[in-house]
């Protein structure tokens, strides 16, 4: 199944490179979604799409990029004549500073209120699968980002009920082990000799940062490391010194953040670059957005970070974050984070095609042939490769899954060498753009 | 001594901070009676509009600052004239006047919002550079960020005591209807104070900025901290809430490398719950002030 | 006191209160059976579980005077317990629900200790701080009880909050239409929750807090305790703000701090404002009045937060005692009741800049 569609997407996108009015997007799921619609326009019925996305709150900075991407993907995909000749029009609900009482009634109102056929979304915090309830109810197709561990449970409890319900990304879990072994890779290469084999955590305090911290720590002993210092820190952390003077008292081989906010991680590289310890500085995520540069400066050269959740420096990635800049501007907007949602339209869109259309509210049957093309396929997005787990219908990480970078999502280690410009990626291979360099602050 | 050095050199900043955002609420407060939740919003605004001015207007920083608290006293005098003339004369002026500063705060967050986005934007009023103590390297903007601070509460301070409105905005703090009858007009010292603390406002938010960034809610978290300092410190006493503030900023930074970061603030708010059934009236407040 | 001024409104005024009460709860009964849309369902359900908050926390803050902002640390107490019980013990949700409520009255008798010995804006600040610390606590809880790792679970569970600890049963018994049961027990709650409120406010507590408003110096040499009066408020309609949170959980099978953060503070306080904070009804007016207007402003999504605000300053500004009070006054308009001067007219001229013709409209708005 999933070796047809590359094959017939490989022929489309040709014909597509060679005249498509979107330009040069190259994405397979686009290509399937253009053959499948075999040149029809999409002048037909609009189909009803949600996304229950934070617009407002302290949240807001990531929703208004998933509302832009998930705008994008929606405008892309009806210029490729929709799915089967309908156009998709989306409705955004705002869930405001999220949790249940916020995301709950928004996803009921867009099944209720506009009867969606799917509802795609980015992220959406501390949700504790509440909404699955009320999907599986209707059997509506949903695909979030929610990066939560407890997607895999659900699944486990009762993988006929939720089986419309698909995580895009890689669970939490994956970040923990994978940095250790990230680690490994990198010594064991001789590019990095740790001065000890100590790693200090900060950790963010939300789930996401203590499971990821846990997932370090946990391992850490069977790669060789122990954990010196665990700390968990607030949003709006902007002043280091307490830590910072910990972290000198002892010094480590690794500090590791699992603390995202970009302008919080931004103030510790300002304090920490002044008065360095010969560590590697690791941080989940948050250097991703241009903020953390922008306010670090000099100071954010050489840290490393990983997130899947970001689109990659090649040909798709590039020309997808051009569009994106295109149509919103350069000035305040991050096109890595609006990559997230933009893959699941064209997920979503190009499976619905496959399955023969979109199934409204209630329509179990048709919804679960959707889900079923879903499921088995593979797709190459601006992300890279997305594969679901068979079991757990969440994303398949690359390398920390499998071995073979076609079948999973690349987690991307990233490293800031030029403040001025976007990072580059060193692993894993084959995606890397430039290889390691030793921060500037470090010996040895 | 490094340690101790780092550590207090940290919680001095944040106390500084905290100072910071607690100045223009303590003010307010004390002259007006009115606890203003939109504070944080004030402050939020005063530091888009330095950061608007000097990005898309290319107006120099030296003139952009004075333009942001022009904008803050304006904003100020906009929520006299919209909301806070109309109700001061009310019995329960002390409550409402939260509830319709909560409704402000959701407006001009969103207002914000809508102009700005929610990118954390750098604000550009930032100095660089800083010296050496031994090993460790100070930064000058966190000395700016204290020097500032003390700065304002003393200005404030002098002109609360030294000039003909300071004596009005005293008397009405004192007393509403016996300023009244001495011939104050209320009306036009309630505005002052207004003016006054968006201008402080304006200050406070841009020198934040300058470490936290910019963001639609960067106001909330001053905020909070700033009731803690206010009420610590006696409402209304803008000395005290000075020395409050710098005293709870080190108390933290100390809890922080002590007990860890994680409990510091959960552990000073217990301290101060404590502090506040021992002294119900503040380290520095007197219960004169206090309305009830 | 008040009582002796106008005997004969105070009689009748127990009456209209319980027959307003079982008209309310007679359509609220029946309502179901009119809708199809389990969305609206499911709001209405959030509607009575708001109202029911709220309707306690203006007994708290509007008859007691006790400015406490931990109404909703009450919430999240029940709430909380609720899910405990229901996931380390597999407790029975329904009296799950119960033992929130009466972990709710611990927790306000504690609370109580603390705060009500302080006066007005510092009981506002101690309550407000204790609600941020545990919102801090529980957002930064990351201490596994059980396991480690993947499958750590903290007590509180952090800033996902509790989840998979069971709800009413509903769901095996009535299928899709599950959320009909959660709505009639919230509708429950709120009956309990309003009767309770009758039962103070026009009730010898109530005199004694109007006493206490009107004139604290001849109430305290009469015998009334202001501290031991608020104490027993404060915990009875902990109670019922408990119970509320325990039927939030079980409603939406989930809770998480966000039951603590600022923006639903904000949401609730509108409610009482725009009600009319210290009358009866005004929490339960305003409560529906906000969900309907937030409700419509969902359409406009970014714009939703920006209205709400507005609405907010409109109101407090223009109607400062609700809607409740400006039904108050225009009904008693009708029944000629009050003078023209201290009456509706009155209030809008002062608010419009006239002078002041004389202060007794003022007493007018103390007494509902």
């Amino acid at each position: 199944m999933s070796s047809s569609i590359e094959r017939d997407s490989k022929v489309s996108r040709r014909k597509f490179l060679a005249g498509s009015a979107v330009g040069v997007t190259g994405l397979t799921a686009a290509g399937v979604l253009a053959s499948a619609n075999a040149g029809k326009a999409a002048d037909g019925e609009p189909i009803p799409i949600g996304a229950a996305v934070p617009l407002t709150g302290w949240a807001a900075a990531d929703g208004i990029e998933y509302k832009r991407g998930l705008q994008l993907a929606a405008e892309e995909v009806n210029a490729l004549g929709g799915i089967l000749g309908r156009p998709i029009e989306f409705h955004f609900e705002d869930t405001k500073v999220m949790g249940p009482d916020n995301v709950v009634p928004a996803m009921q109102r867009l099944i209720d209120r506009h009867n969606v056929h799917a509802i795609i979304n980015g992220y959406n915090g501390s949700t504790g699968t509440a909404e699955y309830d009320l999907i599986a109810d209707d059997g509506v197709i949903y695909i979030h980002a929610n990066t939560d561990v407890q997607h895999h449970n659900a699944l486990e409890r009762d993988p006929e009920r939720y089986q419309t319900i698909f995580m895009s990304d890689p669970a939490e879990v994956w970040y923990g082990e994978g940095l250790l072994s990230f680690l490994k890779n990198l010594t064991e290469s001789g590019q990095f000799k740790p001065e000890n084999r100590k790693i200090s955590l900060i950790l963010g305090s939300d789930t996401y940062g203590a499971v990821i911290g846990s997932g370090i720590s946990d391992n850490a002993a069977k790669y060789g490391w122990e954990i010196n210092l665990t700390e968990t820190v607030s949003y709006g952390t902007s002043e280091w010194g307490p830590i910072v003077s910990k972290l000198r008292s002892d010094p480590p081989g690794v500090v590791a953040f699992t603390h995202w906010v970009p302008q919080d991680l931004a103030q510790f590289m300002l304090q920490f670059a002044p008065n360095p310890t010969n560590s590697l500085v690791y941080m989940q995520y948050g250097p991703s957005i241009a903020a953390f540069r922008e306010i670090a400066e000099t100071a954010s050269e050489g840290v490393i970070y990983s997130s899947v959740a970001q689109s990659l420096q090649d040909e798709m990635g590039l020309a997808f974050m051009e569009r994106y800049r295109g149509k919103y501007g350069s000035e305040g907007t991050s096109p890595l984070n609006g990559a997230i949602p933009y893959d699941s339209v064209f997920m979503y869109a190009s499976s619905a095609a496959i399955a023969g259309g979109t199934g409204e509210p209630g329509e179990i049957e048709q919804n679960r042939k959707i889900a079923d093309v879903l499921r088995r396929s593979i797709y190459r997005g601006v992300m890279g490769t997305t594969r679901f787990f068979q079991n757990w219908q969440a994303g398949v990480p690359y390398p920390d899954a499998t071995d073979d970078p076609s079948l999973g999502m690349p987690h991307q280690y990233s490293q800031i060498q030029d403040w001025k410009r976007d990072a580059v990626i060193i692993a894993p291979s084959p995606y890397e753009t430039a290889p390691f360099e030793m921060p500037p602050w470090m010996t040895g | 001594m490094e340690t101790a050095v780092l550590v207090i050199l940290g919680g001095l900043t944040l106390g500084g901070m905290y100072a910071l955002s607690a100045i223009g609420l303590s003010l307010i407060w004390g002259a007006l009676g009115m606890l203003n939740m939109a504070h944080g919003a004030l402050l939020a605004i005063g530091s888009y509009a330095c950061f608007a001015i000097f990005t898309y207007l290319g107006i120099s920083l030296i003139f952009a600052v004075p333009l942001a608290m022009i904008a803050g006293g304006i904003v100020g005098l906009a929520i006299y004239v919209v909301i806070v003339r109309h109700m001061f004369r009310h019995p329960s002026f002390e409550t409402n006047i939260i509830i319709a500063t909560i409704g402000l705060a959701i407006v001009s967050e969103n207002l914000i919002l809508r102009f700005f986005g929610a990118y954390p934007y750098k604000q550009p009023l930032s100095i660089q550079g800083g010296f050496r103590i031994g090993e460790i390297f100070v930064p000058y903007q966190n000395l700016i960020i204290l020097a500032c601070s003390s700065v304002l509460v003393a200005i404030v301070g002098v002109l609360l005591q030294n000039t003909r409105m300071g004596r009005a905005i005293r008397a009405t703090a004192m007393n509403k209807d016996a300023a009244l009858l001495m011939g104050v007009p209320i009306g036009r010292v309630y505005a002052q104070v207004m003016v006054f603390s968006g201008c402080l406002a304006a200050v406070s938010g841009i020198m934040l900025s300058t470490i936290t960034t910019l963001s639609p809610t960067m106001g909330d978290s001053p905020m909070i901290k700033a009731f803690i300092i206010v009420a610590v410190a006696g409402l209304g006493n803008v000395y005290g809430a000075f020395y409050v503030a710098i005293g709870l900023g080190v108390l933290e930074a100390v809890f922080q490398y002590g007990i860890g970061v994680r409990f510091a603030f959960p552990a000073l708010l217990l301290l101060v719950i404590v502090s506040l059934i021992w002294r119900p009236y503040g380290f520095f407040g007197s219960k004169t002030v206090v309305r009830n | 006191m008040t009582v002796q001024t106008r005997p004969t409104h105070r009689r009748s005024a127990a009456s209209p209160d319980y027959l307003i009460l079982i008209a309310l709860l007679a359509v609220g009964i029946v309502l179901p059976y009119f809708m199809d849309s389990r969305y609206a369902m499911s709001q209405l359900t959030l509607f009575l579980i708001w109202a029911t908050v709220v309707s306690q926390w203006n007994i708290v803050m509007g008859f007691a005077g006790i400015f406490s902002l931990a109404q909703l640390v009450l919430f999240a107490v029940g709430g909380y317990t609720a899910a405990i019980l229901g996931k380390y013990f597999g407790t029975d949700m329904f009296l799950g629900t119960l033992l929130g409520g009466a972990a709710a009255v611990c927790a306000s008798l504690l609370i109580g200790f603390a705060c009500l010995r302080l006066r007005g804006i510092y009981v506002a600040l101690l309550t407000f701080a204790i609600a941020q610390a545990a919102f801090l606590l529980i957002n930064s809880d990351t201490n596994c009880i059980i396991g480690s790792g993947q499958t750590c679970q903290t007590l509180t569970g952090g800033p996902r909050g509790l989840s998979q600890f069971g709800d009413y049963g509903f769901r095996q018994l009535l299928g899709r239409n599950y959320i009909v049961g959660n709505y009639y027990v919230a509708l429950t709650a709120l009956a309990l929750a309003v009767t309770f409120s009758i039962v103070i406010v026009r009730g010898p507590l109530g005199f004694a807090f109007k006493a206490l408003r009107d004139n604290e110096t001849v109430a305290v040499c009469s015998g009334i305790n202001r501290y031991k009066y608020q104490l027993l408020v404060f915990a009875f309609s902990a109670f019922f703000t408990g119970i509320a949170g325990g039927v939030y959980a079980a409603h939406f099978k989930v809770i998480g701090p966000s039951v603590l953060g600022f923006p639903l503070l904000a949401f609730l306080v509108s409610m009482l404002v725009v009600g009319g904070l210290g009358r009866l009804w005004g929490p339960v007016v305003g409560a529906a009045l906000l969900m309907l207007v937030d409700e419509q402003l969902k359409e406009f999504t970014e714009y939703r937060n920006l209205g709400l605000g507005a609405i907010i300053i409109f109101f407090i500004v223009l109607l400062p005692d609700g809607v409740a009070g400006m039904i108050e006054r225009v009904s008693k308009k009708f029944r000629g009741q009050l003078g023209e001067k201290q009456g509706h007219w009155g209030r809008w001229r002062t608010r419009l800049g006239m002078p002041m013709g004389n202060k007794l409209h003022k007493q007018s708005s103390a007494n509902s």
